[in-house]
């Protein structure tokens, strides 16, 4: 499940791309009422501490704060910490607190709790989630409780970017009575400083919080201050898009998270519902290229495979106006972005034609598929339907149509990742958000082929190493840009990636729904809804 | 009679030691390594898939293992969760008053829609009517569930806006679609069984006594015949009641309603094994249970098994 | 929806000696066998019907109503939804059908062993099929999936386990029947080896009933097959095969009814053209030759 990990590993730490308008600064009046959310897939733990998939960020931002707030901007704001100041080497970090914050058990927030939550996840108790992946990375050395109101957080190397990362979900606060008192079950039983409180999780069903009506201790860029307007919030786990959309329609829920883009479409446009899209930096949806199992072990055939995807059109078929293509190994809102390494393919059979025959693939038996020396053109791609359920299936046909016989194996992730680590495979999917290039390093470099990092082109090459390898450590922006950009034309020439399209998040809600906006990394802002009577 | 007790009840508790071995062994059945399945959200070090073998027992003879997952069991511990980690038995019991709920009511309606118009196509023997009930049950039989249930949304909660077309709680109207997609299958059966019931009975000797010695004859069918020819739907009943606990699954995936039906899918689809064992495990050994009871039930109704 | 089959096959406790012209005469009997001659004529003779790939993608001509040139429609991705529904129910009939046969196989060769030998491999058998019917309904399927992984050949495989059952048990107890007849111990006193006897002399007399219970049996297999794809643990996309077909389709109720009609009807008709015939040849067995019920 590492690939879930990747996926959620979405620190943004420039400037999204916000398609919906922002909800101002007009005085917002608390409605009331329930917001019904239909969710597609149910979480394994509340605790942000112990969290590790994306969706659970959704849930968790609602029941608690962090010490830092990223706006949508991308600017740092005050959260639980009023002041923060860092050391010359970025190692050690001191943060001032808040005096009158209490966690929803009634315990009040200080130095204390933020050493208990971060030694929390740094502790034993937690095997392996985001917080820890960000605490460990960096050699997290101990939180020192100054006073009451001060703490310094220390790590063993510099960290040049954990403030951006002390705003994340993962590293909320927790209250350490709770902690204590419910030990291995903390996750369905959480309790932080948050605009909702948890009230109840019944599994296969719903999760229900309720306002907060102590919080009056929001990030100066919402749009209002004090509690939350809506009185209850009810995440209706949904797994089927179908349901979710019907329950929307008939009024059960309020919100869709990630609509059939059809429907989407067609009631926002018939007026009875509003689409929110959020289109993400990093790196878009591409299927990874084994480049170290046959046939994909021959650069034409990969070239082939890329040009007879028409990426427009797959956009366009799987999620409407949602969806855009993407040509490169990262989108263009992501700093570093080659124009140059985009420009490469663009959709043209005959040309993919011409790379198989050339590289020896043919139709001699007229079925369709090309062989070679009586070996079948096959492309193995196993993968969890999941992930891949929108569009598989289309891009089977394209590369049907350029004579490759796709074998797709639907599996779980475990099994998938099995498969992975046995070099069973042609093809993987992938993405990344993210907006810096950086995640390149795990996807590309060398040092992470065979389940060390999640390097699944298997591709062995001395410059793209190099040039991943200074972009980590880099403090010349232009010299790390150019790093960056050496390596996306690497990774094209060589055709390692098959890119699809950028990654969008999309929620529909009901008319009644008021102030929606996202935060910077794609969740909508819940704190700042209200319900129109 | 006692020694059939005797001979019944041991017949049923091989039968579970036999389904616990099943249940069991399918976590060393599974392609793979187990170890890996349970690793997979985890950074694997050989170490830690060594270190996991020895925690879990994996190491010990297999009827070690499966001596240490009977004892478990028994005592009610069915293992943690490898997805949330959170206790199996909690978790079947946290699913286990919805599906109940759904069962209950889908027999409710199984039976009394089915009742009704069985009895009257039995009444009506040979007419228009009958052929059209029997069309009907044909019809219900043959019906997948879930294209039934997608056409029920449609009409009664996309057009008419009469019932939630996600379902959560036990409330009537909660429980109305889905019941309904699993009862009306049903129901096509208790017609078919009512209706081939009551014209045995109606053929009887003792009726055509009654009626000769004038007992009116809305008396026969009501006292006489109509008793007779529910024994067989009493049993079925039970039979039914245990088949729907385990039958839920596509209806409760359907409507989105907690279940075990569902968390057997689920924990399918996750590789979730201590979680698939379990929920098969309960389920299986409720279906054994009741079956048992409905055959000592049935024993003890109807004398002329008694004797043989 | 397996327990359907085993409901409607405990009523039915007569099976006995086949008269193939009263089953002809039986007015559902005949519709039942035009419907599916229908379906198995259209969905094996495919090619003479349509010249589309089922699983050609032609996004441009995504979500067509249904027109002369696409006389179900396309699909989300422009597939012929004719095309898709005639080879689905190609597979979706084949999963029913080699189901089956897989459980009768299992099932028949178990019960004949079970009912010709007794005595300790009697009693276990027995007892492994006990085990076996104590998995409600589609559960014993999903049991041997979460095993064995999902896939077509796979979910075939579970569905005729999940018969096995019910075909040992019938063929124990016509075994038992037969075992004492005198044709039996003839051939037994004049030497033929036990296999011999089995095969040429018990399991002749058992096919009848067999038939019956297959005829039964394939309505509820082809059922347990659709759900099984409606779950996602059958077909791997793009086949085409009707209850996948379904569950996609759900994704554009509103938008195409034909991509979720066209399937549930085909797996309704397949089935309720089988259920009919199924009926007619109960019925025309009822009265005759009555074995002794187990139960």
């Amino acid at each position: 499940m590492k690939k879930a990990l990747l996926k959620g590993l979405s620190v943004a730490m420039l400037i999204g791309l916000l398609i919906a308008a922002c909800g101002g600064n007009a005085p917002a009046v608390s409605s009331g009422g329930d917001l019904t959310i239909g969710i597609a897939v149910e979480p394994e733990t509340l605790d942000p501490g112990d969290a590790i998939y994306v969706q659970e960020q959704f849930l968790i931002m609602n029941l608690f704060d962090s010490l830092l707030a990223t706006a949508p901007d991308g600017s740092l704001h005050a959260a639980l910490a009023t002041k923060w100041e860092p050391n010359a080497e970025y190692s050690e970090f001191t943060f001032n607190l808040r005096e009158d914050v209490t966690f929803h058990d009634g315990t009040p927030f200080n130095a204390q709790a933020v050493k208990a939550s971060f030694d929390h996840i740094n502790s034993e108790a937690v095997l392996e989630s985001g917080g820890k992946s960000l605490l460990v990375d960096h050699s997290y050395v101990e939180t020192v409780v100054v006073d009451d109101y001060q703490v310094m957080v220390k790590f063993g190397a510099s960290y040049p970017t954990f403030l951006r990362d002390a705003g994340r979900q993962w590293l909320s606060i927790s209250s350490p009575a709770a902690l204590e008192k419910f030990g291995q079950d903390y996750g369905r039983n959480p309790v932080g400083t948050g605009p909702f409180k948890f009230v109840q999780w019944d599994a296969q069903s719903q999760i229900v919080m309720e306002r907060n009506l102590d919080y009056n201790w929001a990030p100066d860029f919402a749009a209002h201050q004090g509690p939350a307007l809506v009185d209850k919030v009810i995440f209706r786990i949904l797994p089927e898009a179908a349901t979710r959309l019907t329950a929307l329609e008939t009024g059960e829920t309020l919100i869709a998270s990630e609509p059939p883009a059809l429907d989407a479409i067609s009631m926002s446009e018939s007026g009875k519902a509003t689409v929110q899209s959020y289109a993400q930096p990093g790196v878009p949806a591409i299927l990874m290229i084994n480049a170290a199992k046959a046939p994909t072990d021959n650069v034409n055939v990969r070239k082939a495979m890329i040009l007879a995807i028409n990426q427009v059109e797959l956009a366009q078929t799987a999620f409407q106006s949602l969806g855009a293509p993407a040509y490169g190994v990262i989108s263009p809102s992501t700093w570093g972005y080659s124009e140059q390494s985009a420009s490469l393919y663009k959709y043209d059979l005959k040309e993919s034609g011409r790379l198989l025959d050339e590289a020896g693939w043919t139709d001699a038996d007229g079925d369709g598929a090309r062989e070679k020396d009586g070996e079948k053109l096959s492309i193995d791609w196993p993968d969890n339907p999941a992930w891949s359920e929108a569009f598989n299936e289309l891009l089977s046909g394209y590369l049907a149509n350029a004579g490759f016989d796709v074998q797709y194996r639907s599996m779980d992730d475990g099994a998938a990742y099995e498969e992975m680590l046995a070099g069973n495979y042609n093809l993987t999917y992938m993405y990344w958000i993210r907006a810096d290039p950086s995640p390149l390093r795990y996807l590309f470099h060398s040092e992470g082929i065979n389940g060390a990092g999640s390097a699944w082109t298997n591709f062995v090459y001395a410059d793209l190493d190099a040039a991943l390898e200074d972009g980590d450590t880099q403090t010349d922006e232009a010299i790390r840009k150019q790093d960056y950009i050496t390596a996306q034309n690497i990774i094209m020439e060589n055709a390692l990636v098959l890119p699809m399209f950028t990654i969008n998040t999309s929620y529909l809600n009901a008319l009644s729904v008021q102030g929606f906006t996202f935060d910077i990394e794609g969740y909508p802002f819940i704190y700042d809804i209200s319900i129109a009577k | 009679m006692i020694n059939y007790l005797i001979r019944r009840i041991f017949t049923s508790i091989l039968v579970l030691f036999g389904v616990s071995m099943l249940v069991f062994s399918v976590i060393h059945l599974i392609p793979g390594d187990v170890t890996m399945a349970i690793l997979g959200r985890q950074k694997v070090s050989l170490e830690k898939v060594a270190e996991l073998r020895e925690q879990l027992g994996l190491n010990d003879p297999i009827y070690v293992q499966y001596g240490r997952y009977l004892n478990k069991a028994l005592h009610g511990d069915l293992g943690v969760s490898i997805r949330n980690y959170l206790p199996v038995s909690k978790a079947i019991a946290d699913q286990m008053p919805s599906t109940f709920a759904l069962a209950m009511s889908a027999l409710a309606i199984a039976l009394s829609i089915g009742g009704v118009l069985g009895l009257l196509a039995a009444l009506r023997h040979g007419t228009w009517f009958d052929t059209l009930i029997m069309g009907l049950s044909v019809s219900g039989l043959s019906i997948p569930t879930f294209w039934m249930g997608l056409l029920l949304i449609l009409l009664f909660s996309v057009k008419l806006g009469l019932f939630p077309s996600i379902s959560n709680d036990s409330s009537f109207a909660d429980l109305f679609l889905p019941a309904l997609t699993l009862g009306l299958p049903e129901a096509a059966i208790v017609a078919r069984m009512i209706r081939a019931s009551m014209l045995d009975v109606l053929s009887k000797e003792y009726i055509t006594t009654a009626r000769a010695k004038g007992v009116p004859e809305r008396m026969v069918i009501l006292k006489h015949a109509l008793r007779n020819a529910l024994i067989p739907v009493v049993t079925f009943a039970g039979l039914q009641m245990a088949y729907l606990l385990g039958g839920a699954t596509i209806v409760e995936t359907m409507f989105a309603r907690q279940g075990i039906g569902r968390l057997a899918v689920q924990s399918i689809l996750n590789r979730d094994y201590p979680m698939v064992q379990g929920v098969v495990l309960v389920t299986a050994t409720i279906y054994v249970l009741i079956n048992t009871l409905t055959d000592i039930t049935y024993v003890f109704l109807n004398p002329k098994i008694r004797l043989q | 929806m397996i327990s359907k089959s085993s409901t409607t096959l405990f009523q039915s406790n007569s099976p006995g000696v086949r008269t193939f012209k009263r089953i002809l005469r039986n007015r559902s009997a005949k519709i039942g066998g035009v419907l599916l001659f229908i379906l198995i004529f259209v969905s094996y003779a495919a090619p003479l019907f349509t010249d589309k790939d089922p699983n050609k993608t032609v996004p441009a001509l995504a979500l067509k109503s249904p027109s002369f040139e696409f006389p179900m429609g396309t699909d989300g991705i422009g597939r012929d939804n004719f095309s898709r529904f005639l080879y689905g129910g190609r597979l979706s009939l084949r999963v029913g059908l080699v189901g089956i046969i897989i459980g009768a196989l299992l099932g028949t060769t178990l019960g004949l062993i079970s009912g010709y030998f007794g005595g300790w491999l009697d009693a276990l058998i027995s007892w492994f099929t006990d085990v076996l019917m104590a998995f409600p309904d589609i559960l014993l399927a999903l049991v041997i999936i979460a095993i064995l992984g999902p896939g077509i050949t796979n979910a075939m495989l579970a569905i005729g386990i999940s018969f096995v059952p019910s075909f040992m048990r019938l063929t124990r107890s016509s075994v038992l029947a037969l075992r004492e007849m005198t044709y039996v111990e003839a051939a037994r006193s004049l030497g033929s080896s036990d296999a011999r006897i089995l095969i040429r002399h018990i399991l002749p007399n058992s096919i009848r009933m067999l038939l019956v219970l297959i005829t039964l049996g394939i309505g509820s297999s082809i059922l347990a097959g659709a759900a099984l794809n409606f779950l996602g643990l059958g077909a791997e996309p793009p086949t085409a095969e009707w209850g996948a077909m379904l569950n996609s389709g759900m994704k554009f109720v509103r938008q195409a009814w034909w991509l979720t009609v066209f399937p549930g009807a085909g797996i309704f008709l397949a089935v309720l053209s089988i259920n009919l015939i199924g009926d007619a040849v109960s019925d025309a067995m009822a009265g005759t030759n009555v074995i002794p019920d187990k139960k």
